[in-house]
């Protein structure tokens, strides 16, 4: 293990290293990044500026930041450790997945270690922390040790979720050589929809977001589980406890899925 | 050999890059599935909003399901590769597009035509007729109003594709334009009006978008499509879109002038 956290540093360290040869334009991306991912929820603070609108769904703007922080936060985590697996379809097709298993280590582990995207960690990252303070100032939320303890799992849970749909749809690489622009179609697109409230898109909708790619136990269900707004009453009580163990879950299953697909791959050969 | 008038060179680009595009069917689906969505998300975010209002400030909803419509189905179709000098700087390319009897920007304004005929048709179209069907649009003042603001929606390509060529003429100084285009690309969110109709936007805030370039590329369309504004206004319009087409061709024929000095190409 010890040796894992050792390598991973290292591989870390190169990684930066060759970004920060170019100073200004690793500030910009970050920058940018975070500029670009902000872009959502200050269009709806400009509107909730201009009209006195109470809220969307008796939402208001402060919970509403508060959701939203939920999913860069965490985000901002994920990508550090699965950014190779998010267009993992290159590598498949072209060859350089055989590098990783000349290699003495998990093949897994050093997708995961030799790829951190530190620009859009730092940009996601940042923004879930200022959005995050941000709301949690202005919302009525009582930290006790069960809300903290709850709150630390959840982070953890969604971290797990998302991870699992990013392994998932790079282990159907094996399979199909387009897996990876799917998962970047539907990996996006839900992604921002999971930046409001759940109730407030059709059915089928909701009915996606919670059981085919489960962003609501992402953000909508924690901050459920905080905030208690009307909505709830649509969904059965006990989802807003689900985040952490369907995050250990799904990761399972999408390890054991991942186990199986690698079995069947052959190299495109040079 | 043909003799064939130099004007043809430009079009063939144009049909190049139409042509080219057909090639990459599946990516093309999942387009505009994404531009389908997005409007969708945008609308029923719009429609929680109005909860038991049938307007605000004077705005319906079906206003603003016109205004996605015409700025983020229809401009969508706006294809401007911000990465393209970049990548032929990068891999020194440039050099053989020198060489040529071809003059240069006139053939990315070509390509980029291209391309976006070849969106229009086969990206929008779709998307078009999904997104009606599904939340509606407001049917156009009168058919002169609808011709009027077609006129402005090519001025606002004009504008569009101006912007575009200064980014990428910050490829000679600048090695990856990436972070310049992704944060105009936040602006164009914020103040084109495209996700974030502009009437939504606070009095200051709006005040300072009707100072950028960003104001005259889709908004005047759907102002004029939804007969907002009057003959006077429309001509008003149209001027501003003519001033902002002029100073940002002014700053890109600058900076590709003085890039081009800048510019060395390795190796052979």
């Amino acid at each position: 293990m010890k040796d894992a956290i050792a390598m991973f540093y290292q591989y870390s360290r190169v990684t930066m290293k060759s970004w920060f040869q170019y100073r200004v334009d690793a500030l910009l991306r970050s920058l940018a990044v975070f500029l670009r991912e902000a872009t959502g929820i200050i269009s709806i603070i400009l509107v909730f500026t201009k009209f006195d609108v109470s809220g969307i769904n008796n939402w208001n703007i402060n919970e509403l930041v508060f959701l939203y922080s939920f999913l860069f936060s965490t985000y901002g985590v994920l990508i550090i450790f699965f950014t190779g697996l998010l267009d993992f379809g290159k590598t498949v097709q072209d060859g350089t997945f055989d590098r990783f298993l000349l290699r003495p280590r998990g093949v897994l582990f050093q997708i995961i270690a030799s790829d951190a995207d530190w620009f859009a960690a730092i940009g996601h990252g940042t923004l879930g922390i200022v959005l995050f303070s941000y709301a949690t100032s202005k919302i009525e939320v009582i930290w006790n040790l069960g809300n903290i303890l709850y709150l630390a799992s959840a982070f953890v849970g969604a971290i797990l979720i998302q991870g699992a749909m990013f392994l998932f749809f790079a282990s159907l690489s094996f399979y199909f050589v387009k897996a990876s622009n799917v998962h970047g179609v539907l990996f996006w697109n839900l992604r921002n929809i999971a930046g409001y409230p759940l109730s407030i898109f059709p059915k089928i909708l909701q009915y996606m977001l919670m059981y085919v790619a489960p962003f609501a136990f992402v953000n909508y269900f924690p901050a459920q589980f905080l905030l208690r707004n009307d909505d709830i009453v649509n969904y059965p009580d006990i989802y807003l406890y689900l985040t952490p163990i369907l995050g250990i879950v799904m990761y399972f299953c999408a390890y054991c899925f991942w186990r199986v697909a690698m079995k069947r791959y052959k190299s495109t050969g040079n | 050999m043909t003799n064939k008038p130099l004007g043809n060179v430009y079009v063939a680009f144009a049909k190049k890059r139409f042509l080219s595009s057909m090639a990459y069917r599946f990516n093309h689906w999942m387009t505009i599935l994404s531009s389908v969505f997005s409007v969708f998300i945008f609308f029923n975010l719009y429609r929680a909003l109005y909860y038991g209002n049938t307007e605000l400030d004077g705005i319906t909803l079906s206003m603003v399901a016109t205004n996605l419509i015409i700025s983020f189905i229809i401009g969508d179709a706006f294809a401007m590769d911000d990465d393209f000098l970049r990548n032929k700087i990068n891999n020194g390319t440039i050099a053989n597009e020198f060489l040529r009897p071809v003059n240069f920007k006139l053939r990315i304004l070509a390509e980029d035509l291209g391309q976006t005929i070849f969106n229009l048709i086969f990206r929008s179209g779709p998307a078009f007729l999904i997104t009606v069907l599904w939340i509606g649009m407001e049917p156009p003042k009168s058919s002169g109003h609808l011709l009027l603001s077609m006129i402005a929606l090519i001025f606002g390509f004009l504008v569009c594709w101006n912007l575009s060529f200064i980014v990428q003429s910050l490829a000679f100084w600048i090695i990856n334009v990436w972070s310049i285009s992704t944060i105009k690309g936040v602006l164009f969110s914020l103040l084109s009006g495209c996700i974030l109709p502009l009437w939504f936007l606070p009095d200051a805030v709006r005040t300072i978008a009707s100072f950028t370039p960003f104001e005259s590329i889709y908004f005047g369309t759907v102002e004029i499509y939804l007969g907002l504004v009057n003959e006077r206004e429309i001509v008003a319009i149209y001027c501003k879109q003519w001033i902002w087409i002029v100073l940002l061709y002014l700053i890109g024929d600058f900076l590709w002038k003085h890039g081009q000095k800048k510019l060395i190409v390795q190796g052979g």
